[in-house]
């Protein structure tokens, strides 16, 4: 039973509803105008590439992919966050690993294009390729001697996968307090996921230079 | 005795997820492109376990102490006996099953496949080979075991989903480099422990609200047990495409 007077409660309660209204009304107009919206590129070479080394000694790989960070106008008019990021010289084979993390309520299911100097194609996957890994959908792109002519990795949504529903089931474990002591049971936990344009992304590379190169990374940070 | 000799095996179960959870599996995975000689595997005999398995992961069992575990180490014991009739009623002997759908599966990606003889007993069962056996003419020899097969579910009260997990892991026979490391888990119940397999969601229809509910259904408690085992060698077939 609460002691509260009624004039207090008529004046906290507005002020709970609006607080719960403003991440709503924030949201939307987020959705319906986004304020940092940069204009859309027509093509891949208007994209500005951001360095894939430094993005993943620095940021271990994490980016988000949203339309702030950069947009393609893609051959069927439509409009998607999207990010170029300059491969590293191939002194060495190594490869990509582009992760997706399946948390949340949306997911990013990323279509993947390694480009070459001028920007087109040589290499595509689409996210039906994609692995699901524990908590994520991820791949591994090699980078043998024959894609030496690789410059760039294009990550944007996979359009033909927009929407898609991902449902998973998980076991979860529960601690219930039962007088003397807790007892610790389970249940399933259902989740369902839908594709996204924007969401994190995590792109790291692999390969024993790569690997040197982190640890020196991080002892200079330390 | 018996009873202390299930209680170890559920420890030992629950040991290998806590470690599997602790220790991340070193994930490689297979650069085709990098091995254009690779065209026949052998694989070795591969370790499957001896019953099925039938677990509840957060047993109430489990919370009571040295009495609560042997409780819960029997039902496990009696469960996993069941099964096995189960699976006999239902015409599915998988220790023959699993190895002939790698078989299927690796030939379908493209590859010569010898299955080599013999047995994977006791630890060897439940762990990748300290030493590849040898295998004159192969370009590879393919290192499998299964650690869990059969059934889980969450709670007591939870319904059964069929689970199977696999390690595999593909050897250069000339290099006894590692080409290929990887873990396939059909119904991954537990993601966070496991957080690099690769995850085969189970069919939705694959439940069973209890053990009683699988006791009167022999036949779709092998067929979707079977399905998971497909999925399984399907999966790893895709990887090494």
């Amino acid at each position: 039973m609460s002691s509260a007077p009624n004039s207090l409660r008529a004046s906290v309660w507005p002020a709970v509803w609006l607080a719960g209204l403003v991440p709503w009304v924030s949201a939307h107009a987020a959705t319906d105008h986004p304020p940092d919206a940069a204009p859309c590129a027509t093509a891949r070479a208007e994209l500005k590439a951001h360095d894939l080394a430094e993005i993943f000694l620095k940021q271990q790989g994490k980016v988000e992919l949203k339309r702030a960070v950069g947009c393609l106008k893609l051959e069927n008019g439509m409009e998607l966050p999207a990010m170029l990021l300059s491969l590293p010289p191939l002194d060495n084979p190594y490869s990509i690993r582009v992760a997706a993390p399946t948390r949340g309520s949306s997911y990013l299911q990323p279509r993947i294009e390694m480009l070459d100097a001028q920007y087109h194609p040589l290499r595509s996957y689409g996210a039906e390729r994609l692995k699901r890994r524990g908590m994520e959908m991820s791949l591994e792109v090699f980078m043998n001697a024959a894609n030496a002519e690789e410059r760039f990795v294009l990550l944007y949504a996979d359009p033909e996968h927009l929407g898609d529903t991902d449902q998973k089931t998980t076991s979860q474990s529960q601690a219930l307090f039962v007088g003397t002591g807790f007892v610790i049971t389970g249940n399933d936990r259902t989740a369902s996921l839908r594709s996204a344009t924007d969401g994190e992304l995590t792109v790291q590379l692999l390969g024993e230079q790569w690997e040197k190169a982190l640890r020196a990374a991080r002892n200079r940070g330390r | 005795m018996f009873k202390i000799r299930h209680v170890c095996a559920t420890g030992t179960l629950l040991g290998t997820l806590t470690i599997a959870g602790c220790a991340s599996f070193p994930t490689k995975e297979f650069n085709k492109d990098a091995s254009p000689a690779l065209h026949s595997i052998a694989v070795a005999p591969i370790g499957l376990p001896d019953a099925p398995n039938i677990m509840i992961i957060n047993a109430v069992g489990n919370s009571f102490g040295l009495v609560g575990a042997l409780v819960e180490a029997t039902r496990a014991s009696n469960a996993s006996k069941e099964a096995v009739s189960e699976l006999s009623a239902g015409g599915f002997e998988y220790k023959t099953y699993f190895p002939a759908q790698i078989d299927s599966a690796l030939k379908t990606a493209g590859y010569q496949v010898t299955m080599l003889p013999g047995a994977r007993t006791g630890g060897d069962a439940a762990k990748f080979l300290t030493t590849p056996p040898a295998a004159a003419g192969a370009d590879a020899v393919l290192d499998l075991y299964v650690n869990y097969l059969g059934y889980a579910a969450a709670g007591a009260k939870s319904p059964y989903r069929p689970a199977v997990h696999l390690e595999a892991r593909l050897i250069d026979a000339k290099t006894q480099r590692v080409l290929f490391a990887d873990q396939i888990y059909y119904n991954n119940f537990m993601p966070a422990a496991a957080k690099r397999a690769i995850t085969v969601e189970p069919d939705p229809k694959a439940v069973f609200a209890d053990r009683a509910a699988m006791r009167a259904a022999p036949a779709e408690v092998t067929s979707y047990l079977r399905g998971a085992v497909d999925a399984v060698a399907a999966e790893l077939g895709k990887q090494l495409k």
